[in-house]
């Protein structure tokens, strides 16, 4: 018996070995040629497009309202990877397919119908809503799907549109992907602070769950080409979208949460006129909430460094008089640019988009349990004292020097 | 005993460490923020942590008692004949659910995550084959296992824990006991239940080759799942905050999610978590697995193997009762306070009662 086992030893093992190399597989395989990678989704108001007419007078119509329009960015198949010498830059490498319908699943699988590659979301970029939609419905519906399916990357970047999103997902020059773009000018905020941090969907959760009102930043789109334009302010106890806040206010608000990275912020001199440049390299704020009572305060410190950076009036950077007054006409600027802003949120829309809510939360978590429901009310009312302190280090490698 | 079982406290420690972690890296955040509901959860786990390490001293020191002796054989020189055989099938029985949730919860994350298409059968049954052709070859072959396993699960877990330091903002860690301890003793019970996995030192302290180290192995084999519980529930709160968490069903895969690190080439790392997770599952079934056929075969003083297969359709039909998720997550809480009062307070009792009965036993 010993014998035979030896004599079927080395045939049973090489059996073995070729049923674990030819049987081995995955049974849930998808390749990737035949994935639909998409990359972008942008959301509208329902209105169909031209296509979609077509397909319905054909009788391609099913019962649905057509509540919204999704449009998603797909990469073309197979272009994603070719050389560009190819198409010499004319070939698209995108195409963008828009499905109108009332559920936003619905309408990813209806898209089956239509494209050999059914929607595949793990690579997922960008949501752009467009400020109708943003104003219509309540965000925690509007991002249930894209939340709660778990193909979509929560590192997913959220913005608003004014205007039709999906303009957005559209651009020239169509060897690059817009969706891509969108992504990387949030990458720009040491060049600008007018710029909100990303906001992703993993950050977009706590913000809905929490009932607190939010920014979002606000893209605009003029023939396809787009631009980061301020943010759009939404609402904590309706979820919704209730208005804008221009370049400036966003600034003033980055500014105020200790969220720059980078960025200029331009001043006139009070005696001529003539603009004056300060660069900002860093930017600190300290931030202390005070409770007395009914009576909210917050006593905000912004100090930042930087550089004069460019000058239209005659000064010797290297005289430190001429310096002071630089840093006294920026303080002044930025104090104007603030008050404007904190009347907009405080005042106009009555919403903390500034995230004060967090510093209550952490020096009176006991009274915060009381407030959070009536925060953005009491936040209205709150006193916010702050002082802005500005330091120029350096003017760069020259200063105009008038004899 | 047939099988040459000795081991040493090294092999002890990593044992009860792998049989810890397990469904708990990715579910406890959410879990123990659902009771606390402030960013004290790392508090609850510490808290946890302690009180597990105290019923897993009991534990030691009951089976200090009788050298050479695991549960099944001493049970009986407690409590008699009867009432340590009904003992015996309760924990033969935990050890089966345990083992079932362990098989479903793999199969439902893989579900959702990895392998859309795969039916849940075909996954279970994959993974109980080759869990058993490890069993077979005894708690040696088992422990070897679980050394390749355990230095692999700690790397992958850290390289991902620094990654998403990227996202990782600590105010929505503050402020810290600002409602006070209550709410961080809420979750106590949740975090507690977390660390199950101690009891196998009611078997392995018999295999010790120095059963008087045991004590040392229980600490530092619930201590390193707490390191690790500890910086799960920083991790994810920190990024996504206690509201965030707590609509998450499985709040560690968002975390990791959450981030891209644009320039390296592949983008999905919770690839990674998953495989250490899986690993992680692995480990818990297979030692459940031995645990209720060694119980069985002591119990009837027979061999183990047939046991071992025995066991398996029955593990795999208990792993299929939970009709969906939600049923899961019960069925999981219910093996959990089964636990609390098999191993927290009963090795209490039976250490009293053997006290009592002193020199009869």
């Amino acid at each position: 018996m010993n014998r035979q086992w030896v004599t079927w030893r080395l045939p049973l093992i090489c059996g073995m070995l070729a049923i674990m190399i030819l049987f081995t597989g995955c049974w849930s395989r998808r390749e990737i040629e035949d994935l639909g990678f998409t990359i972008g989704a942008a959301v509208d108001i329902g209105e169909e497009t031209q296509v979609e007419q077509e397909f319905d007078q054909q009788g391609g119509d099913y019962s649905r309202q057509k509540a919204l329009t999704l449009t998603y960015q797909m990469v073309q198949p197979g272009q994603s990877s070719s050389i560009s010498g190819k198409g010499g830059g004319g070939e698209k490498k995108y195409h963008n397919i828009s499905v109108t319908g009332d559920s936003l699943y619905e309408d990813t699988r209806e898209i089956a119908l239509m494209q050999g590659h059914p929607i595949f979301g793990q690579h997922y970029k960008v949501i752009v809503i467009s400020d109708k939609v943003a104003s219509k419905f309540n965000m925690r519906l509007l991002f249930d799907f894209f939340i709660r399916e778990q193909e979509f990357r929560p590192s997913c970047l959220v913005l608003i549109c004014k205007g039709e999103a999906r303009a957005a997902l559209d651009q020239k020059d169509k060897s690059q992907f817009p969706s891509m773009r969108l992504l990387s000018i949030t990458n720009n905020r040491y060049r600008s602070s007018r710029i909100l941090p990303p906001m992703t969907l993993s950050k977009l959760l706590p913000e809905i769950n929490s009932s607190s009102s939010f920014l979002l930043q606000n893209v605009i789109t003029a023939e396809d080409e787009v631009k980061f334009a301020g943010a759009a302010l939404i609402y904590g106890k309706t979820g919704k979208l209730i208005g804008f806040l221009n370049e400036e206010d966003l600034e003033s608000i980055n500014w105020m949460s200790s969220k720059v990275k980078g960025g200029v912020l331009k001043s006139y001199d009070s005696r001529s006129g003539k603009p004056l440049l300060y660069e900002i390299t860093s930017m600190k704020s300290n931030i202390r909430p005070h409770i007395n009572g009914n009576r909210i305060s917050f006593d905000i410190q912004i100090e930042s460094d930087g550089r004069l950076g460019e000058q239209w009036e005659n000064g010797n950077g290297f005289d430190n008089r001429f310096i002071r007054q630089v840093e006294e006409e920026t303080v002044k600027q930025a104090r104007q640019r603030i008050d404007k802003m904190l009347h907009k949120v405080q005042k106009v829309y009555r919403a903390d988009v500034i995230g004060l809510d967090q510093y209550v939360r952490i020096y009176y978590p006991r009274i915060w349990e009381k407030i959070k429901k009536d925060w953005d009310d009491m936040f209205a009312n709150a006193t916010i004292r702050y002082s802005v302190k500005v330091n120029i280090k350096e003017f760069g490698t020259t200063s105009i020097k008038v004899h | 005993m047939s099988e040459q079982e000795s081991l040493t406290t090294h092999q002890a420690v990593v044992i009860v460490s792998n049989y810890i972690l397990g469904v708990g890296i990715l579910t406890l955040p959410r879990a123990a923020a659902e009771k606390v509901k402030t960013p004290d959860i790392w508090l609850s786990i510490i808290i946890g942590g302690l009180i597990a390490m105290l019923a897993g001293l009991i534990i030691v020191k009951l089976s200090q008692k009788f050298p050479g002796m695991t549960f099944y054989e001493y049970s009986q020189r407690i409590v008699g004949k009867w009432i340590g055989c009904i003992l015996n099938l309760i924990v033969i029985g935990y050890f089966i659910a345990m083992s079932s949730v362990m098989l479903r919860a793999m199969a439902e994350v893989n579900t959702l995550f990895l392998l859309e298409g795969t039916p849940r059968w075909a996954m279970i049954i994959a993974f109980m084959w080759v869990g058993i052709y490890l069993v077979i070859g005894g708690l040696p072959a088992i422990t070897r296992m679980f050394e390749i396993i355990f230095p692999i699960t700690v790397i992958i877990f850290f390289m991902i824990a620094v990654m998403s330091l990227k996202i990782f903002d600590i105010n929505n860690l503050r402020p810290v006991l600002g409602l006070g301890i209550m709410p961080v003793l809420h979750g106590v019970k949740t975090t507690a239940l977390s660390f199950s996995g101690f009891e196998i030192m009611l078997l392995i302290v018999a295999s010790m080759k120095k059963p008087e180290t045991a004590k040392k192995a229980v600490l530092v084999g619930i201590a390193i799942p707490v390191l690790f519980y500890v910086t799960t529930a920083v991790m994810v709160i920190g990024a996504l905050t206690v509201e965030g968490v707590i609509s998450l069903s499985w709040p560690t895969i968002t975390l990791i999610k959450s981030f891209e690190f644009p320039g390296i080439f592949f983008e999905r790392y919770e690839s990674l978590l998953l495989v250490i997770w899986m690993m992680q599952i692995f480990t818990t079934f297979v030692i459940t697995h031995y645990a209720a056929a060694k119980g069985l075969a002591q119990s009837m003083k027979k061999d183990m193997h047939p046991f071992l297969y025995v066991l398996m359709p029955i593990i795999y039909i208990v792993a299929m009762l939970p009709k969906n998720i939600n049923d899961l997550f019960h069925f999981s809480d219910s093996v959990g306070n089964l636990a609390f009062v098999m191993f927290v307070i009963l090795p209490i009792a039976l250490l009293g009662i053997a006290k009592l009965r002193g020199a009869q036993v």
